[in-house]
């Protein structure tokens, strides 16, 4: 599982270099965004775009992530694929995160 | 062991026996996505089919087998000219009371009460339009059909 991070001046960005968040890699995704997230600002945006398939655990691992982060940090979502986007839709997970179509319109909102 | 569909012969017809892993089904998966691809299936479609079986034998590998990493898997599904039609078979234990749980409906709770699991049966039944389970002795047996939403080859 690799992730790439970016420290903004508010916000820290983490990018997905992945293909996929499934349940053959869920457990390390979300040990990893553990580390990756350790005193993090207030914002911490998750640049999904280059991943292309998320199942149910995958799903999970989000949002057990987005509640080690809560209150102090809120994680948010960005550049959402359509299968991805789809995902949430069905399960109104996308109701619970703030959801940005790409990860520059996320620093600036 | 054939997907009850008779009358209509499939345009393809895919079989696979997987021991009962992750990342066993990871592969299965990358498989089947390709071959339908290939076969004209389009896109979406692909990928609703690939969420599907994804949920389902993540659920046989952590349910029906408990994580044990024993056990195998079968699959044979069917493309047809509107549907996918898939029949998944395994040895592990039975769905609780011999039936498929009911999905429950996820409200928009609040973010400590937010559920990490459990959205895996709400995504199968809103992407199937036929979904069967039976328990056959010592075999789960599951039938699904998956839509074909676009450019269904006529």
């Amino acid at each position: 599982m690799k992730l790439e991070t970016m420290a903004h001046s508010d916000a820290l960005l983490i990018k997905v270099v992945e293909d996929r968040i499934d349940a053959a890699s869920c457990i390390q995704f979300k040990d990893e965004m553990q580390v990756a997230t350790v005193n993090a600002p207030a914002r911490v945006i998750l640049d999904m775009g280059q991943v292309k398939f998320l199942d149910s655990s995958g799903l999970g691992a989000v949002v057990a992530v987005m509640k080690a982060c809560a209150p102090d940090t809120q994680l948010e979502l960005a550049s959402l694929t359509p299968i991805v986007a789809k995902v949430f839709r069905l399960t109104r997970m996308d109701e619970v995160f703030a959801i940005h179509a790409s990860a520059a319109l996320a620093l600036t909102a | 062991m054939v997907p009850k569909t008779p009358m209509e012969i499939p345009d393809l017809v895919l079989d696979f026996i997987i021991p009962a892993t992750n990342l066993a089904v990871r592969r299965l998966l990358h498989g089947l996505h390709l071959s339908l691809l290939s076969n004209g299936v389009a896109q979406p479609d692909v990928e609703h089919t690939e969420l599907v079986l994804a949920e389902v034998l993540n659920n046989i590998v952590e349910h029906a087998y408990a994580d044990r990493q024993r056990g195998s898997i079968t699959m044979s599904a069917h493309l047809l000219q509107h549907a996918l039609a898939v029949e998944l078979t395994d040895n592990g234990a039975p769905m609780p009371k011999n039936h498929l749980p009911v999905g429950e409906h996820i409200s928009k709770p609040a973010i400590y009460d937010l559920p990490e699991g459990g959205f895996g049966l709400q995504m199968i039944r809103a992407l199937t339009e036929k979904l069967d389970y039976e328990r056959d002795g010592e075999h789960n047996r599951l039938t699904i059909q998956i839509p074909r939403t676009q450019g269904a080859m006529c």
